[in-house]
Parts: C-alpha cells; structure tokens; sequence
C-alpha cells in the first residue's frame, strides 16, 4: 500500500459524503440511556408503555388501540454525552514491560499505555411515527414507525501523539475502541384492537431491526497491548471490523382503563430481535505489527440482544393532576458474548462455544474464531415515576425521576460499552397549539455512577481466542437530553 | 451487499451521522509507513557456493507480526550426490507453553527436488501448510500459509553449519497477514530440545 493510505482510505467517499450530510442534519443515536446500551427515550413524557401515542408501536402496541384519531409523531431526542476511562499501569501486560524494558522504553511506554482517555459526544436519535384506524371506524388501528430502539456510537478524543508510539494518540481507551458504532435501527409495524367493554386494547408489532457493528480499535495477533517488540520495532497494529445485517423481532402488549378515566395499566413485551442470536457479515481489516495491511476479509459477528418487559401505570385522581409509575425488566443475560469469526464458519453457535477460561469448547474451530468478546452481561430493571399537572387544556407540565440497573460485570466493563446504575430526571411541558397539534419538550438527566474496576480480574485473565488486553480502570459518565416533539391529530 | 453500502444506505434512511472509522484507520497507517517492512531483501546471506550440508537442524521462524517468538522446526536436509537439488522436511515443534515443549506436533512438511544454485541459495516453496495451534507461540491458533524461504547455506567454518534467509508468502488463518520481512534461521545440531534458536542470518 502506498505512503498515502489517507487517498486510499478515501475510497469510502460517497459514504463520507454522505455521512458528512447525515452529521449536518445531525442523527445520531445516542448511548446507554437504559439498562445495557439500550437507547429509547423517544416520545419524552409520553414515551411510556402506558401512553397511546404513536411511539406506542415499540412501547406497548396495545396503547395504540386508546387512540381515537390519525396521528403522526416527529421526535427528536438530542444528547450531550461525556465519558472518560482512566488506564493504569497496573493493566498492562506483564509482556508488554518486558518488552519496553528491552528497548529501554519503559517509561515512555507506559506514558502511550496509560492516562485518561475523554469523549465528549453531541447526537441526536430521532422518532418517526403514526397510527391511525385508516378511518374504517373500527376497533382495529395501525401503526408504524421508524426508532432507534439500541446502540450509539463514540469516538475517543485524540491525544498528543508520541514519536516513539505511532499508536499512543488514539488514547489509553484504543485497546477496546477507537472510534465506532455499534447500532440497530428498527422499523416497526403494530396492530391493536380495542375491547369497548372491559375498557381493554390488545396489540401485536412487527419490527424489522438493522443493525450495524463498524468499530475500530489498536490489536495485536497475541490479543497483548504490546507497543514494541524488544529491538524497539513496531508491534502495535489495529484492527477494523465492518458488519451489517437485518434481523426481525415481535412484540405484544394491552392497555387497561381499569377505572374509567382515571386508572390505566399496561403491559407490553419486546422479543429478542433476530429472536435470539443475530448474526451480521461484513469484513475485518487488520495491520499488525510490521506487517503489510491485509486485505479485507469476509468475517461473521454474533451478538444476542435482549427482550423486555414493561409495566406501568398512569392514575389521574384529579382532573389537573396525573400520576405514572413504570417500569422495564430487560434480560441483558441473553448478552454472553460476541463472536468473530470466518465468513466459511457454518455454525456459529458451535464454533464459538467456549468455557469458563475462554478458550474454545471446540478446538477444531481455532483457524476459524478471530475473537470472542466475552460480556456475560445481566438483566436490569428501570423504574420511573412521575407525574403531570395540567395548567390549562392547552399546557401541561411534566416531571419524573428514574433509575436503571448496570448489565455489565466488573470483569467485561471495557471502553466499547459501559454501563453504571443510573438516575434519571426530567422535566418538562407540552403545550397544545391546537386540537390538532401539540409541541413538547423534555430535558432529562441521566446521572451515572462511576465505576472503579482497578484490582479487578480482566479479560487479560482469559484464554484466546476470548483474551485481551487489561480492561481495568476508572469510568464515568454523564448525558444530558433534550427531547422534543411534534403530534398531529386529526 | 458490502457493508461500506449497507452502512451508506443506513445512514440515508435514518439521517445517522456515521462514524469515521476508515478515515481514522487510515491516519494510523499513514503514520506508520515509514516503520513497516520492506521486501527484506537485506535479510539473506551474502551468496557463496554450493556445499553438502546435509543433516539435521533446529529451524526458526521469526514472523513480522512477533520477531521474538519464532516457531520452531525439526528440519532435515538432504542435499543429492551432485549438489544440484535438495529434500527438504520441517516437523513443527510445540511452544514452550506446551506440556512438552519442542515435542513434535503436526505433519511434518516435505519439499522434495528443490534446486540448489550454484552460489549456495535455494528457494522451496513450502506450499499451504497447516500448523497445529500448539506450535503457534503468537496466538495457539491453528496456521494456514503460502510460504516460500529463500535461504542460503552458509560454510560452518568451524562452527555449527548453518543456512538461514527470508521467508515469504501469505499467512490465511488465523490472521491474514503479508509474511514479508520475516526471517529465518537453522542451526545444525542432534538435539532440538537444548539447541538456541536463530532467527535470521548472522
């Protein structure tokens, strides 16, 4: 490859091109606003498993049946999310010193290995939706909508570079990401009908999810964070892994009126999109060491996302007041790993087995298994509760607060995805321009406790193909949001 | 469907900004060219002359990806009557991370008929190999290559007999990397076991 990778990277420019347009109209998903790295927050105040407006077609397709008119939805939620990871020396590998102490290197060396990596994000994750009972003037109603419903995407900030360590500017987060994204975006159709008697509305919903795993992060072939070889030559490489695919998942769920204009319940469930494992394709590039970049080659990636369940319930006791309580349990235990592996692998599920030390549970699979991220994440709950004041028929005011569990172990949290038990507050107003149109808008945010994993056993304690470089450190968080919204009603 | 489109159509259907992750691999390896290897055409021995340097030898491999953890081979030479051409075999040894370390693992690998010229260099398309994930020192993982040394034996001189040079080709599984800028080394001796590994020419 010629000295001007830059122009040969540049290949991919009617994707830049096209990605520069998406970044001026600003979408983006946003991170970890959820339990995992779920993150639906669309709808603001009214993004309930208890609501009735379009965003109902993800949080409970029941909900859609209470509605009584065509509606359409646009919503944008917009995040400010900052992160930092802090490296210590105590996470390097024992094998990278040596070697930095053979090339006399080692001070220098842990400088490149070591520190606070930062990221300071600003996205946007928008909502698209409508119902309507196509004006048939029966108790069937649809719905449709477009959502991010998982994922986001970071880029570490750069540092000052190192003469000695081509690698040291991409930061001391590099060893798990770089820059990347890890995303699905989802399509998703619902049909509810709606019971007059027991005050009742049934709902079933199609999603068509397409997820999307671009990542880049510094590698070697030993899975090390080694920076030189002990004559001093290079050793750190990277490694790119582009994967795509299109997954579809179901989902259920019932809104009760049990007290007549004063008490509703519901109950919504989100399967598994891919129903269980997903698997994506694309290609990995990787340079390691001195070596010539490979070419690109043909790689499956598996990951398993989780189902939910919500419950919740919204109580008007007065005309002007109304209070909510919900609810999610989301089963980030179907999270155990993600596998990378050749594209010529015809079972993925068996290839990628491995034990407790990480190493294949079948060894006639080691030329084809690249890597196993072992997660071994766990389910969390979220609870919010909160409540509306209705000033006049045209302005309410809303606040909530809220918290969600952490998913991931101390001995999986690496700098791709984090995750801290989390506090959330809202506030926010919606206002009624019209019988047909209503503005809202809802500043949310989340509080993340930082996490300290130092002293902690990492994923440098486990076998290859699932090893990797020490994953210890000190996270922080924090995301502030602005949601707002459109409905028309008609 | 490449993924470089599938992620373009993403981002027009949901107006997603995109990460820049080609670009960035992209700075990464501009500012690593410099430090890359060349062909290696400096890694082999000066020529000299043909000499029968039959005979058994510890072989190492010392890949670019990791110089100081070479695979190591029991070797066997077999150069014919009239210096002409040469049989060739490399047993793969385990790690030393093996319950028995530098144990034979593997088949072994025979090359046969390849022509020795006149200044002493020979070059033996080994061919795709297949070595086990034990004398793998970089990752265990199983091997799959297309390599060719290109070596030369060197007159012993008193000292152990040695032939060494580059090694080239493409190593497929479990990662696909350019063999260029390897090395190797093989010293003579009745005893893998104790023998130091040389790495490249002296």
């Amino acid at each position: 490859m010629t000295p001007t990778h830059r122009a040969a990277r540049r290949r991919h420019l009617p994707l830049a091109a096209t990605c520069l347009l998406c970044i001026l109209l600003g979408w983006a998903p946003t991170t970890a606003l959820a339990g995992g790295y779920a993150s639906a927050r669309f709808g603001g105040a009214r993004g309930t498993v208890v609501d009735t407006t379009p965003a109902a077609v993800y949080y409970n397709p029941g909900a859609l049946g209470f509605d009584d008119r065509h509606a359409m939805m646009l919503d944008l939620t917009l995040a400010l999310r900052q992160a930092s990871y802090r490296r210590d020396a105590a996470s390097v590998d024992d094998s990278t010193l040596r070697s930095l102490r053979g090339a006399g290197m080692e001070a220098a060396g842990l400088d490149a290995l070591t520190g606070e990596a930062t990221l300071q994000n600003l996205v946007a994750s928008p909502f698209v939706g409508a119902s309507s009972d196509l004006g048939l003037e029966t108790p069937l109603r649809l719905g449709a909508a477009f959502f991010v419903p998982f994922g986001g995407q970071s880029a570490w900030d750069r540092q000052a570079g190192s003469d000695a360590f081509a690698g040291a500017g991409d930061g001391p987060a590099r060893w798990y990401n770089i820059e990347g994204t890890i995303r699905s975006l989802a399509l998703g159709a619902a049909a509810a009908y709606r019971l007059p008697a027991p005050r009742l509305s049934l709902g079933l919903s199609l999603t068509t999810y397409f997820s999307e795993v671009d990542t880049l992060r510094a590698r070697n072939a030993n899975g090390g964070d080694g920076l030189v070889f002990a004559d001093g030559s290079l050793a750190e490489g990277r490694s790119l892994m582009q994967v795509s695919g299109t997954d579809y998942g179901v989902g259920a769920g019932l809104l009760w009126e049990a007290l007549a204009q004063r008490l509703w319940l519901g109950l919504s469930y989100q399967s598994q999109p891919g129903l269980g494992t997903m698997e994506l394709e694309g290609t990995l590039e990787n340079t390691f060491a001195t070596a010539s970049p490979s070419p690109a080659a043909d790689v499956r990636f598996t990951q398993q996302l989780p189902d939910i369940y919500r419950l919740g319930a919204r109580y008007r006791p007065w005309r002007r007041i109304e209070l909510r309580l919900s609810g999610d349990y989301t089963r980030w235990s179907h999270m155990d790993q993600m596998c990378l592996a050749a594209a010529r692998v015809d079972d993925m599920g068996r290839a990628c087995a491995t034990g407790a030390d990480g190493s294949l549970a079948h060894p006639e699979y080691n030329a084809d298994v690249v890597q196993v991220f072992q997660r071994r994440w766990r389910d969390t709950f979220g609870a919010r509760a909160g409540g509306m004041y209705f000033l006049s028929q045209q302005v309410e005011l809303n606040a909530s607060i809220g918290y969600d569990s952490n998913a991931i172990p101390d001995a999986q949290l690496d700098a791709a995805l984090f995750d801290m038990d989390k506090l959330t507050f809202s506030a926010g107003a919606n206002y009624a321009l019209s019988d047909a149109l209503r503005i809202g808008v809802t500043l949310t945010e989340v509080y993340y406790a930082s996490r300290d994993t130092r002293g902690s056993p990492g994923n440098e304690t486990l076998a290859p193909p699932s090893r990797q470089p020490g994953n210890q450190g000190v996270y922080a968080q924090n995301i502030l949001l602005l949601n707002a919204g459109l409905e028309f009603r008609q | 469907m490449k993924p470089a489109f599938t992620a373009a159509i993403l981002c027009l259907l949901a107006m997603q900004a995109c990460t820049d992750t080609d670009g960035r691999y992209g700075d990464f390896l501009d500012r690593t060219a410099t430090l890359r290897s060349s062909a290696g055409d400096d890694a082999g021995a000066d020529a000299g002359e043909r000499l029968d340097f039959s005979g058994e030898y510890l072989l190492a491999l010392s890949t670019v990806l990791a110089p100081d953890a070479p695979m190591l081979f029991a070797a066997e030479v077999e150069v014919n009557a009239d210096l002409s051409a040469l049989n060739l075999r490399l047993q793969p040894l385990a790690t030393a991370q093996q319950p028995n370390p530098r144990a034979p693992v593997g088949d072994p690998i025979d090359v046969l008929g390849v022509p020795y010229l006149p200044d002493g260099r020979f070059i033996a398309a080994l061919g795709t190999l297949t070595v086990p994930g034990a004398a793998n020192p970089i990752s265990g993982s199983d091997i799959i290559a297309d390599v060719e040394i290109h070596g030369t034996s060197l007159p012993a001189d008193g000292q152990p007999q040695v032939f060494c040079g580059r090694a080239l080709g493409m190593v497929e599984v479990p990662l696909q990397f350019d063999l260029a800028g390897s090395t190797f080394g093989a010293v003579a001796t009745g005893d893998v076991a104790t023998t130091a590994p040389l790495l490249a020419c002296p």
